[in-house]
């Protein structure tokens, strides 16, 4: 009797294992060989932890969190209280910049048919152009200063419920502690000339992404397009070196417990603004591909 | 020779053991032992590839056909079309008995109708443990990736597969039946994607059409070795996801934009009909059946999702033209698969080519009548045509048994 079927088969699967590891390996060296090209310090805020403790999990990955989108535990605290959350829609992704991108038909969002066109809209992969603790934060939270003004004549006059004033004076309390700074302020397929066009190491990165379009439709209000700007990957790997640090911030409880102890609050309870317990280096290789560099407590020093 | 029951000394010639009654047959090696190379000799033939896996499907074709020709002679007993001596009938009997058994013992096969469901149990408990073990490395990897250093990941990332490749080979070269191979064979691709997928997550890497490439060409290196069939079907997906993600890619679009493009799925539809027309799976039963519904399975999908969402095309026409367009293609295509498949006796074709066809009527039938028929109306036009269309199979079935009777005559 042979020992094994197939020995051409063994070897050309351990073949296909070694070069697909191979592959892999040498991505990720050639991305870091020389060290990183971009290095930015960016805080929990813009490197938030998972949101809830993994008992099966013992690895670590942060998500990187764009401005557009509100902390998951202000997130879910809106979602109790039905509060519609702020967006921001990127205004330098006009429809120049989105032809430039790849999209290719101009959508009116007026159109009973601009549904179907925004959903068969393939999402690009492109190039964006990170602002960290920049000119997009302060307008971003500009306009939400200017929006609570706004509601707060509308209480005055009546229009709307106290309430509602309340719970925007929280969120907004919550967003200038919690809140991601990090927002898209430009896009590209070429990398060298959006290098070149924010040369400013310390508060600009390039990173590799996704834009896509979608069509809102919301009461009383006129459709309008939306861009949605992603990161590519969404998260980043802690090594084992550095897993350490992060321990003592680790979220202590399981989906379950949040749910249980989320069901027995009041409604209308919001979180406390947390300010950032950790500050984290990300870097980026040649290749535009990330990976934590350092870390540190915001009261301790860094690790490395 | 010596009867091996009770160890009376026996003639060559004699049916049965003279002490036990036994038939010879069952209890020596003489005559049943002569008829074995016959299967043996079949599968060494075979070109490439494990001549026992060839054997063994020889051998399960040869327990079916005596099946098959001891229920059609009790059929004829009982009709009175046949008559047979009882002795010429019990020297028959002993001697399939003989035969059966001794590929029971040799090859594993099943031998009676229970049998046959108990193998189908099997394969069921076989897919179940595998997923269960490649779940189990898939949770223990999670559990500890945390508390080791990155070289002692990638060695347990890489030798997890391999164990997994090593198990598969091994079992092929001395199981029989299959059902462990497969579960080794399913385990080693669960431990290949992730290994693909851990360590790309570990270094940050974003996830790319390669990797599809990749585990397809693993599951299709252990498909056509050990002829593992669920490990071609997984095989030929990953290539087709390849194909339909890397051609978006091409273009610049995100790869998962192929699920919003169906027509990215037809050119692997039409390799995976192509194939078995271009390469002989004569040595392994079942590839090319399974090539070709998986190729009409990528094909007509996205035809009839076209027909009811034209705006999904990739062509620059009006929405109404592309989804008429898909309509006639989709029609057309069916017929064409049916009348293919009658001409060429592939009952899968016909088949396929008949799903196609009901499915894609189906949503036209809800595209032009749902909104305004009664739905009770509309439920017994699509009851009706259920009946036509079985109607219709049964014919075609009649046809392609007729063809086939032709043929061997």
């Amino acid at each position: 009797m042979k020992r094994v079927g197939s020995p051409a088969a063994l070897v050309a699967g351990c073949a296909l294992l070694l070069v697909t590891n191979a592959a892999i390996l040498s991505a990720a060296a050639s991305n870091r060989w020389g060290g990183p090209r971009q290095k930015l310090e960016l805080t929990e805020r813009e490197l938030a932890m998972p949101a809830f403790r993994e008992e099966e999990n013992t690895g670590l990955l942060l998500s990187r969190v764009l401005g557009d989108d509100a902390p998951a535990v202000v997130a879910r605290a809106a979602f109790r209280n039905h509060y519609a959350l702020p967006r921001a829609d990127p205004p330098w992704l006009d429809r120049a910049k989105l032809r430039e991108l790849g999209f290719r038909r101009d959508i009116d969002p007026s159109d009973p048919a601009a549904g179907e066109i925004c959903d068969a809209e393939l999402s690009r992969r492109v190039l964006i152009v990170l602002e960290f603790d920049g000119e997009a934060w302060k307008s971003w939270l500009a306009a939400q200063e200017e929006r609570l003004n706004e509601l707060r004549l509308r209480v005055e006059r009546g229009e709307t419920d106290r309430k509602r004033l309340q719970d925007a004076e929280i969120v907004l309390a919550l967003d200038r502690a919690m809140r991601s700074r990090l927002f898209p302020v430009d896009a590209g397929t070429d990398a060298e000339s959006l290098l070149r066009r924010y040369p400013d190491r310390g508060r600009y990165l390039v990173a590799r992404g996704v834009v896509s379009l979608a069509l809102v439709r919301e009461q009383d209000r006129a459709p309008r397009l939306r861009s949605i700007v992603e990161l590519l990957p969404n998260e980043v790997h802690v090594p084992t070196s550095l897993r350490p640090h992060f321990k003592r911030f680790l979220p202590e409880e399981t989906p379950q417990q949040v749910f249980d102890r989320e069901h027995k609050e009041p409604e209308g309870t919001w979180p406390s603004p947390t300010p950032p317990r950790y500050r984290a280096a990300l870097a980026f290789g040649r290749r535009l591909q990330p990976w934590i560099a350092s870390v540190a407590s915001l009261d301790a020093p860094a690790g490395r | 020779m010596k009867c091996r029951k009770c160890g009376v000394e026996i003639r060559e010639s004699a049916g049965d053991c003279p002490s036990c009654r036994t038939p010879t047959a069952v209890l020596t090696d003489g005559p049943t032992k002569a008829l074995l190379p016959t299967e043996r000799a079949i599968g060494a033939a075979l070109p490439g590839g494990d001549p026992l896996v060839a054997a063994s499907a020889a051998a399960q074709q040869r327990a079916d056909r005596i099946a098959a020709f001891r229920a059609e002679l009790n059929e004829l007993r009982s009709t009175g079309v046949l008559r047979l001596d009882e002795d010429d009938l019990a020297t028959v009997e002993r001697h399939h008995e003989a035969i059966l058994r001794d590929l029971v013992h040799t090859f594993d096969v099943d031998v009676s109708e229970r049998g046959n469901h108990l193998s189908l149990g099997m394969r069921i408990v076989s897919l179940i443990g595998a997923i269960a073990l490649a779940t189990s490395a898939f949770y223990f990897f999670y559990r500890i990736w945390g508390v080791i250093s990155l070289p002692v990941q990638i060695a347990i990332l890489v030798v997890a597969p391999a164990s997994g490749l090593l198990a598969t080979a091994v079992l092929a070269a001395r199981e029989r039946s299959g059902y462990f191979t497969s579960m080794a064979g399913l385990v080693a691709f669960a431990g290949f994607v992730l290994n693909a997928r851990v360590l790309s997550t570990i270094l940050n890497l974003e996830f790319t059409p390669w990797e599809f490439l990749s585990w397809g060409l693993f599951a299709m290196i252990l498909a056509y070795a050990y002829r593992l069939r669920l490990l071609l079907v997984l095989g030929v997906s990953a290539l087709a996801m390849f194909l339909a993600s890397g051609a978006l890619c091409w273009i610049g679009a995100h790869w998962p934009g192929c699920f919003l493009r169906p027509e990215s799925f037809l050119p692997a539809g039409v390799l995976a009909l192509l194939f078995p027309v271009l390469v002989s799976h004569r040595d392994r039963p079942g590839f090319a059946s399974l090539h070709r519904i998986l190729g009409l399975l990528l094909l007509f999908l996205p035809v009839v999702v076209l027909a009811a969402f034209g705006y999904l095309s990739f062509l620059p026409l009006g929405k109404d033209t592309i989804q008429t367009l898909y309509e006639v293609l989709g029609f057309a295509g069916a017929t064409g698969v049916i009348w293919l498949g009658i001409a060429r006796r592939q009952k899968e074709l016909v088949y396929g080519g008949s799903v196609a066809f009901v499915f894609l009527l189906y949503v036209k039938f809800v595209d032009w009548w749902w909104d305004w028929m009664p739905k009770y109306l509309f439920f017994l036009i699509v009851g009706l045509t259920a009946i036509g269309v079985l109607l219709v199979l049964k014919r075609l079935r009649a046809a392609i048994t007729a063809i086939g009777q032709e043929a061997r005559q």
